[in-house]
């Protein structure tokens, strides 16, 4: 008659736990780095999909009438010549336009004390 | 001689306390309205934050459009062609060193602007509006880096404009 081997006991419950308590914690950690990197590369300021910061629809019109635009790209130039550097310097001039279009950018007034409310000294 | 020395210490000690501390001096009418308006200040930082957020990502867009499609483009098209001008490349790296310099300058100014907004400007309105000042010397900067860009865009358009008429 042979003897009965002891049973060896496992803690497959306890396992789980652990994994699933070590998967969380990693997940967590490299969220936090993924996040501080996020705000500290700069991207945040720069990311329009947060709430409160998501294009308008005025924007989001004017965006897809640009894309529609063909764009002039002078790498596709094949000579240079004076009509193609004449070209270069009206389709620039466009874009110039384009960027002073852009009234007051980062005015100071909107930060003056008149216009919190604040009284001069 | 000890009478004087002691005349000059307190002296010394009035005039330190007259220094301004970290804190700038702000009048107390200053302190109460920004107590007062502390909410609707705030809500218009807000507003600000996001409108500096869609002028950086489009004059941004504006910017990497010219350095893209226009002036590198083109002087990789004078270097095919052996046609050396100095001001053109000179122009795209002054470009490409006053774009960098607006982009790390727009996140410091978002940096302030963020903390200044977290600051209870209804119990700390001195704190407040010594950030307010780092604040408004960060967007001058950035006002100033565009107008810097523009300057060298419009360079560029000076230059190209005697290429064209030395080919």
């Amino acid at each position: 008659m042979q003897e009965d081997k002891p049973k060896k006991i496992t803690h497959g419950g306890r396992n789980l736990i652990l994994l699933g308590f070590f998967a969380t914690l990693i997940a967590t950690i490299t969220t936090g780095i993924s996040l501080v990197i996020y705000h500290n590369s700069g991207d945040i300021y720069l990311d329009r999909s947060r709430p409160g910061f998501l294009p308008d629809q005025e924007e989001i019109e004017q965006k897809d009438e640009n894309e529609a635009d063909e764009v002039y790209d002078f790498s596709k130039v094949e000579k240079l010549t004076k009509e193609t550097l004449g070209e270069y310097l009206e389709k620039l001039e466009e874009e110039i336009k384009t960027v002073d279009a852009y009234e007051k950018p980062f005015d100071m007034e909107i930060l003056s004390d008149e216009h919190f409310g604040i009284p001069a000294e | 001689m000890k009478k004087k020395w002691i005349f000059s210490y307190y002296i010394i000690l009035v005039l330190f306390c007259l220094v301004p501390t970290g804190a700038s001096a702000i009048s107390e009418g200053q302190k109460n309205a920004i107590s007062e308006n502390c909410l609707s200040i705030k809500d218009s930082l807000r507003i600000t934050q996001r409108v500096d957020s869609r002028t950086r990502v489009y004059l941004g867009g504006k910017f990497e459009t010219i350095l893209t499609k226009f002036i590198k483009p083109l002087n990789v098209k004078l270097i095919e062609n052996n046609i050396s001008d100095l001001g053109l490349i000179e122009n795209q790296s002054s470009f490409v060193e006053a774009r960098a310099v607006f982009s790390s300058d727009f996140i410091r100014y978002q940096q302030s602007l963020e903390e200044l907004i977290g600051i209870n400007c209804e119990a700390e309105p001195e704190i407040f509006y010594d950030k307010l000042l780092i604040t408004r010397e960060r967007r001058r900067l950035m006002s100033q880096d565009i107008s810097k860009i523009k300057k060298i865009i419009l360079n560029n358009v000076q230059l190209v404009t005697e290429l064209r008429s030395n080919i």
